[in-house]
């Protein structure tokens, strides 16, 4: 253990050797420090700025703060769609461990269904996460223990809830995932019912769990607007089981309803069969979810003969009383040329006035008057009737239709076109068409939203009615008025008739087009009308689609589901009295006015008003009853006799009707009768098997349905 | 009072050491602040109390008895090292761990102190000779030994370090150039094989010349250079014989943006870390990657990236300072000691520091592969921090010591 160094003769001394060699080590070392500091000044100093950017997109989170989407809501402030937050359950089998069979026993107890279907999903310890239960309802989801189960992991789902189900599926269209509006008003009017999000930035760190940070500014989210509408859920509603129930019976594959407030063209009522649920996108096929109103077009048949009066009526060719020959029912109708196309009448007339060809849709007397009328008027009526044109709706998807110009007419399109062929319309057009009829002669433009956002983007401004053309003088829309009453009161659609109610309306029913020709068997049938016919309020259009079940007249399929709708709007008194009958005059004194179901005070004014008085029975604050009977003559100051009926109930005032229920679930029925203004007593609860009174009885507002309930079947 | 302490105490070793230990522990508690760590924290203090234990020990320890039990602490090493393999436990793929209690033991961390007092003990009998190529092989064979054993963890990382000590040893034990680079030609090599065939014929060149210029027989230079290219060529076979984590590792160190999110993550997010601490740093435990652990097991072998975002280029410099202060007093000493043993045992001490220090900095830079070193004195584990401790309480006694031949 000596000092020296070993080792055979070196050249240099020892001592100096071992300076070199420390010399050596220290420069070694200095280098490498060197390199890294110089490293330091270059990733710290130089390319801080670099690092730093790359360092705060990791860990800047950005937060979406959702905008509420906006409400929908029928003219009456009823809610058809609104916001819910649904809960999903998962868990992660890895945390839960042995606690899964906690899990498994608590979501049983809630959701009735077997522990084992749980156990199995949970079954694979290394998975971190599975679905044991989506989009549950957050009373049901608020019964499960959540903060007893470790490893469940409870998510909140924003979802949109269509109250009414089906009501009005396809007008209110649905949304995407991303709560984007995707067919129908929720597309529409995507821009006010979305709102605009909010942010927040968060902290993000390398597991991805955020954290809240002071530093970045909050930007709260702007909800949407609510979206009201011209709809009446009532009518809605009523359109909707009528229309089911007319379907089902005639065998239809698919039938709509139009209800049209003439005097404004507000969309009352927008129904179709097949119906969808926008709850359940999952189901939704693109082709029952299109609005059919306004994207399908048809050949419309004898409905179009509007077009072909109301020429020949304001070209001054024709006079209600003068007569044609019917052909019994055989005719050829020259075409130029010498040639002739063959035209059939359903019900063969001999000679009639052309009020009632009208009144019997003669296909021959209007294949006849044509030539009078001549393409360029008819052709230039049917574009004055908005046939040929979008109506302007604000709803996605409205196709023209199809109405030839004169130019590309053949000689068979004038005489077949007076009957409703060679022309493609969409429902929404006709019933339009019948909507500017019946505001005497005046065509408006449709609309379906009540109203739009203000200057400072509230929803307070009212959309106005606006006016598109006048049609018609208003002497030759009381005259085809007056006849189409008659169609309803002698003609082929007596089916319609509703005691106590004057409707007018025509009949359509049409070949349809099937690959280029007329398909033996398949037809549309449609019936539109509007009442009161003398003061009308509300315009219906009643279509079906290749009804089978032996009747496809127009008369025979659609006008009793008119009937139908119109008997139970009649009947609802509430709404009823908007429908304010004037006190008509007649020659030998007044036509005695329906009152039945108003107000008393309401009642009494109408009379009053036609100079008539009244003498009313009782107290109660509804008529019931009234003497003389509605349409008869009475002399003038001549007394009515009104009876009323007293009650709780009727102070709420009116009747509703009661829905059907079954088959719903509570919540959902509930809000069914709510629309009717119906009380609900509930037994039991799940899904409603049973009801008291049955579906289609007449309440009075306020009354009380007992609905039975019981917990669906597990494992279903 | 302070000339006696002096005169007894390697202030300079002593302190920065002390110091970066105390980095060390402010760096560990930031690292581990919010990641669900926090005992992390509280085992490093104790770690700390027992490795201020072991310096002062150490430091006082008969110096003559530290050279007497050289051989025999590195034959127990080496039979640690062969328990270990037959009864340790796995820790990512590599059993270098003897548990006890709740603590974890790494005896490879304690193998290198003692292949450095062996071979030290080893150079210093008057008749060995570096020049001797018997001597030279045997000296080879007590590094080698535990390194053979520490491969067969496996253990890359240590293994390194075993090579940059022996080789700073046999440099200042005056061997040959020539058998210098007969060590450094076929790792040399074998990198620049890796990095494809120009830099290897390059290096191949480069390294012949230098044989070539060593005079040394041609035989045996034909030999060594035979083996370096041998050693080249067969780089792919051993690349295929790695672990898939280490390919990884290497295939990362070789184009780092290669896969960011995968094996590159660690490099990239040291890198952004450090990077965007800046000129002064974004303040103690403001750092917002160490915060939101972007950088996973920070508080190992990545501890450096917490001065460097927390202090920015101020806290970065200063690590490295006292790191060159330690390394420097470390080499001084070394050539000031009397004793030949110490000499050796002072130079090889430092040298092994130096390499943790180089490949672990280098490492969090990317300036070099991510091979598992940890940074002496800043590192959490307590194998490391003991053994670290250890080493200066080792040196602290050389420096007492020094005028003991």
């Amino acid at each position: 253990m000596t000092g020296s160094p070993a080792g055979p003769a070196p050249a240099v001394p020892p001592h100096e050797r071992h300076r070199r060699r420390t010399l050596g080590i220290k420069i070694a070392l200095l280098l490498f420090f060197v390199i890294l500091a110089l490293r330091l000044v270059q990733i710290q100093v130089l390319r801080a700025s670099e690092f730093q950017e790359i360092a705060r997109k990791q860990y800047e989170a950005p937060i979406v703060l959702p905008a509420a989407r906006g409400a929908i809501m029928d003219r009456n402030d009823k809610v058809l769609v609104s916001n819910s937050t649904f809960v999903s359950f998962c868990a992660d089998p890895k945390v839960a461990g042995n606690e899964r069979d906690d899990i498994a026993l608590a979501l049983a107890r809630v959701f009735k269904r077997p522990k084992q279907v749980y156990l199995d999903l949970m079954r694979d310890p290394k998975k971190r996460f599975v679905v044991l239960e989506r989009n549950v309802e957050p009373s049901r989801a608020a019964k499960v223990p959540v903060a007893e189960l470790r490893g469940l992991i409870v998510m909140n789902e924003p979802r949109r809830i269509f109250h009414y189900e089906h009501v009005a599926g396809q007008l209110l269209g649905v949304t995407g995932v991303d709560h984007t509006g995707l067919s129908g008003l929720e597309m529409q009017y995507d821009r006010w019912l979305r709102g605009v999000d909010g942010s927040v930035t968060m902290q993000r760190d390398a597991l991805n769990r955020t954290r809240a940070s002071a530093e970045y500014p909050r930007i709260e989210p702007k909800d949407g607007l609510n979206l009201e509408l011209t709809i009446d859920a009532e009518y809605q509603q009523v359109a909707e089981e009528e229309l089911a129930k007319g379907v089902a019976k005639m065998k239809a594959e698919a039938g709509l309803v139009l209800m049209v407030d003439p005097s404004t063209g507000e969309i009352l009522a927008l129904a179709h069969v097949p119906r969808v649920d926008p709850n359940n996108t999952a189901t939704l096929d693109q082709a029952t979810l299109r609005n059919r109103s306004i994207t399908d077009m048809f050949e419309p048949g004898s409905v179009f003969k509007i077009v072909t009066a109301t020429a020949a009526l304001e070209k001054g060719v024709v006079k209600p009383d003068e007569t044609f020959y019917g052909e019994k029912g055989r005719y050829k109708a020259p075409i130029g040329a010498g040639r002739t196309i063959p035209v059939t009448d359903t019900h063969p007339l001999g000679n009639v006035t052309f009020r009632q060809a009208v009144e019997q849709s003669s296909n021959i007397v209007m294949a006849k008057l044509s030539p009078r009328i001549g393409a360029q008027t008819m052709f230039e009526t049917a574009r004055r009737f908005g046939f040929g044109t979008l109506t302007g709706i604000e709803l996605p998807g409205e196709t023209q239709g199809a109405l030839p110009r004169p130019v590309d007419w053949s000689g068979a399109t004038l005489p077949t076109m007076a009957y409703g062929y060679g022309v493609g319309v969409t429902p929404l057009q006709l019933v339009m068409a019948y909507a500017a009829l019946a505001n005497k002669g005046v065509l408006m433009k449709p609309f379906v939203v009540r109203k739009v956002p203000d200057e400072n983007g509230e929803m307070n401004t009212l959309v106005q009615p606006s006016v598109v053309r006048r049609v018609m003088s208003e002497e030759n829309a009381t005259l085809l008025t007056g006849m189409f009453e008659g169609v309803v009161q002698k003609g082929t659609a007596t089916q319609a008739k509703v005691e106590g109610l004057r409707i007018a309306g025509k009949t359509g029913t049409a070949r349809k087009v099937v690959n280029g020709r007329y398909k033996p068997g398949d037809y549309t049938a449609s019936f539109v009308g509007f009442f009161p016919a003398d003061h009308p309020r509300i315009v219906c259009l009643v279509m079906l689609d290749n009804p089978r079940g032996g009747l496809y007249f127009g008369g025979l399929a659609s006008a009793p589901i008119f009937k139908g709708i119109a008997e139970k709007i009649f009947s609802i008194a509430g709404k009823f009295r908007e429908i304010a009958p004037t006190v008509m005059a007649s020659a030998t004194g007044v036509i005695v006015p329906d009152v039945r179901n108003m107000k008393i005070d309401d009642a009494e004014a109408t009379l009053e008003a036609g100079g008539l008085d009244a003498d009313i029975e009782d107290d109660g604050p509804i008529v019931i009853g009234q003497t003389p009977a509605p349409g008869t003559t009475a002399e003038r100051g001549a007394t009515v006799t009104l009876t009323t009926v007293a009650g709780p109930a009727a102070a709420t005032g009116g009747f509703a009707l009661v829905p059907d229920v079954r088959g719903l679930t509570i919540r959902r029925a509930m809000n069914s009768l709510a629309v009717q203004h119906l009380d609900v007593v509930i037994i039991g609860t799940g899904t409603v098997v049973g009801q008291t009174p049955a579906p289609g009885e007449r309440l009075r507002r306020g009354a009380s349905v007992t609905i039975r309930c019981e917990a669906r079947q597990s494992g279903t | 009072m302070l000339n006696y302490i002096q005169r007894h105490f390697d202030l300079q070793i002593g302190i920065a050491s002390f110091l970066l230990a105390l980095i060390g522990l402010v760096s560990v508690y930031s690292a581990t602040y919010d990641a669900r760590a926090s005992d992390i924290f509280f085992k490093q203090l104790v770690w700390s109390g027992a490795g201020t234990i072991v310096v002062l020990t150490l430091t006082l320890f008969p110096f003559r008895l530290l050279q007497t039990i050289s051989i025999p602490a590195w034959l127990f090493s080496l039979l640690l090292l062969v328990v270990v393999l037959l009864l340790g436990k796995t820790v990512s793929g590599s059993t270098s761990w003897f548990n006890l209690g709740s603590f974890r033991i790494q005896p490879s961390e304690f193998a290198k102190i003692t292949t450095v007092l062996a071979l030290a003990s080893y150079l210093s009998r008057s008749d060995v000779s570096l020049r001797n190529p018997r001597d030279l092989m045997l000296a080879t064979g007590i590094v080698l030994a535990p390194v053979a054993l520490i491969m067969m963890q496996p253990d890359f990382g240590t293994a390194v370090i075993y090579g940059g000590m022996a080789f700073a040893i046999m440099y200042w034990g005056g061997a040959s150039q020539f058998s210098l680079l007969a060590v450094v030609a076929p790792g040399a090599a074998a990198v620049a094989a890796l990095f494809g065939t120009t830099p290897f014929l390059i290096v191949v060149a480069v390294m012949g010349v230098l044989i070539y210029l060593t005079k040394e027989h041609r035989l045996v230079a034909a030999v060594v250079f035979s083996i370096m290219v041998l050693v080249g060529i067969s780089v792919q076979f051993i690349y295929d014989g790695l672990r898939p984590y280490q390919q990884k590792r290497i295939d990362t160190f070789l184009d780092p943006g290669a896969d960011p999110l995968g094996a590159g993550y660690n490099i990239l997010q040291s890198k952004v870390a450090i990077g965007s601490g800046g000129v002064f740093g974004k303040g103690y435990l403001h750092g917002s990657q160490t915060q939101l652990n972007f950088i996973p097991e920070q508080w190992t072998d990545f501890i450096f990236c917490v001065p460097g975002e927390e202090f920015g280029f101020m806290g970065a410099a200063t690590v490295l300072l006292l790191f060159a202060v330690f390394l420097m007093r470390g080499v001084t000493l070394a050539s000031k000691v009397k004793s030949k043993y110490a000499s050796f045992v002072a130079i090889g001490l430092t040298a092994t520091i130096a390499t943790h220090v180089f490949i672990n900095i280098g490492m969090a830079l990317g300036l070099f592969p991510v091979i598992g070193v940890p940074l002496p004195f800043l590192s959490y584990g307590g194998s490391s921090l003991l053994s670290n401790a250890a080493m200066v309480g080792i040196l602290m006694n050389l420096y007492t010591n020094r005028k003991e031949y």
